[in-house]
């Protein structure tokens, strides 16, 4: 256990040195980097129990009174257990990020955003009968397959409510691999998708003017029946609706407000809480070696599929289309996008696809959700 | 308010509603075996019950806009020539290929 502890501090060192370079996704990686170095160097023999233990959170707390006393012991315990256990804390990123979604670029064209988006969900679909094949319950199968989304509130949520007794290890191999999306995909746009293919400009594109009531109509409408259809899941699009209805409410302070503090503070006290819950315990799980294998498999189909979508398109289009929107289906509103912008940039520096990407970016959020709402409202309906 | 809605979208909010009722008022319930198509079924229709709200969405299409390939200035498509370096805008797909 101390070498997996060392081995522990060294990783988070590295994930920190990482994010700072931006080679990993700062805003993530820094946080998670720092929470696991320290969590695995602040080890004491805890005074109350004899233990070994931190002063950072006890995750295995269950009664009211337990609680209290964790509460006064250690110094996270109260953002975990008020924030994570239930989920809130993905559902205020989820308010950040309705807030910064622009539906316009959705609106414009959402039949090519769809028809891009569902097959970059490839991964999310795929990895839960190889999950079931590696001997996980089809809970916790169902858990690891939204990774495939590439949505980490998502991830974070779903694995909550399906398999609890992992979300801890699925939170953190899902967000480790979300910072690896923004170096690792490239490297499988290279392999491939040949050049000529990347380059295509599509400088052309529609400014389409939709009025804020309309979209806030959209909202409250698709929102409201997903939420019908998914009573499980319905914090969730709540939560991404009522991001998006503010933004278009155009009410200054909440749009400051969600942005600035909702989506920044949640980031940071969610990569903070997340590396300080990977202690040496959960990583010597025989579990964790299968979850980091799904996880890598669960982004690598939804990438191969986005880019299948993609040269679908391509091909459909007579070569208008660049393949690599499909790779922006993957959802993780905006990086996917970026990272694809920034790869047709280098193939042809004429490659103008930041506004083309956004659409099936934003597709993607929705359809991921719509597949984690799936499976939360029907893998425990359909297990004994 | 009535001018947000016409026939597209509430006949795309009625796909939805019928989608709902599959999913949630699933007559095979009762029964011994859920039934996992009925559920499916209902959340497709609901699914192309949004697409179909969607397309019922007033757009007003302002313009058609070109990037300019080489000083990235937005330019109408119509137009030739860059506003802003003066450099032609047509056959950048030929340029790459």
């Amino acid at each position: 256990m101390a070498l997996v502890r060392i081995a522990l501090i060294l990783i988070g060192f590295l994930l920190c040195y990482l994010g700072y370079k931006h080679i990993l996704d700062p805003l993530l990686m820094i946080p998670m980097g720092a929470g696991i170095a320290m969590v695995n160097a602040g080890i004491l023999i805890m005074p109350n129990t004899g233990e070994l233990g931190t002063m950072f959170l006890d995750a295995l707390v269950n009664s009211p009174a337990q609680h209290i006393d964790a509460f006064q012991i250690y110094f996270l315990q109260p953002v975990y257990a008020l924030t994570f256990s239930n989920g809130l804390i993905a559902c205020i990123v989820f308010i950040g990020i309705g807030s910064i979604t622009e539906l316009d670029f959705f609106i414009a064209n959402p039949k090519m955003s769809l028809l891009l988006a569902i097959p970059a969900e490839l991964g999310t679909i795929l990895t839960f009968p190889i999950a079931l094949m590696f001997g996980l319950t089809a809970a916790e199968a169902g858990a690891v397959s939204i990774i495939g989304g590439a949505d980490g509130p998502m991830v974070l949520f779903a694995s909550l409510q399906l398999a609890k007794h992992l979300f801890v290890p699925i939170a953190i191999v899902a967000y480790i691999y979300l910072s690896i999306i923004y170096a690792g995909y490239p490297f499988m746009i290279k392999i491939l998708i040949p050049k000529h293919m990347r380059g295509v400009p599509m400088t052309d594109f529609t400014v389409t003017q939709v009025s804020s009531g309309e979209k806030i109509a959209f909202s409250i409408v698709t929102g409201s029946i997903l939420c019908l259809l998914f009573p499980v899941a319905s914090p969730l699009f709540a939560s991404f609706f009522l991001g998006v209805i503010i933004r278009e409410s155009k009410i200054t302070r909440f749009i400051k407000f969600t942005d600035d503090v909702c989506l920044s503070g949640a980031t940071l006290f969610l990569g903070f809480t997340l590396g300080c819950l990977l202690s040496a315990d959960i990583v010597a799980d025989p579990k964790m070696f299968k979850l980091i294998i799904l996880g890598f498999i669960a982004l690598f189909l939804s990438g191969l599929g986005g880019i299948i979508g993609g040269l679908i398109a391509y091909k459909v289009s007579g070569g208008k289309i660049n393949p690599l929107l499909g790779i922006a289906g993957v959802s993780c509103i905006p990086t996917t996008a970026k990272v694809v912008h920034k790869c047709a940039q280098e193939a042809n520096p004429q490659a103008f696809i930041m506004p083309h990407a956004m659409g099936p970016s934003i597709a993607g959020v929705i359809t991921s959700a719509i597949i984690a709402a799936c499976y939360i409202t029907m893998i425990p309906h359909f297990t004994p | 308010m009535f001018k947000l809605f016409n026939l597209r979208k509430l006949a795309g909010i009625s796909i939805s509603l019928i989608g709902v009722l599959m999913v949630r008022a699933n007559p095979y319930e009762a029964g011994s075996s859920p039934a996992l198509y009925t559920r499916m079924l209902g959340v497709m229709a609901a699914c192309a019950g949004i697409a179909i709200f969607a397309s019922g969405i007033n757009k007003k299409i302002e313009k058609k806009l070109r990037i300019c390939p080489h000083c990235f200035k937005k330019n109408e498509a119509e137009n030739g020539f860059c506003r802003k370096c003066k450099k032609p805008l047509a056959d950048l797909q030929k340029e790459t290929e």
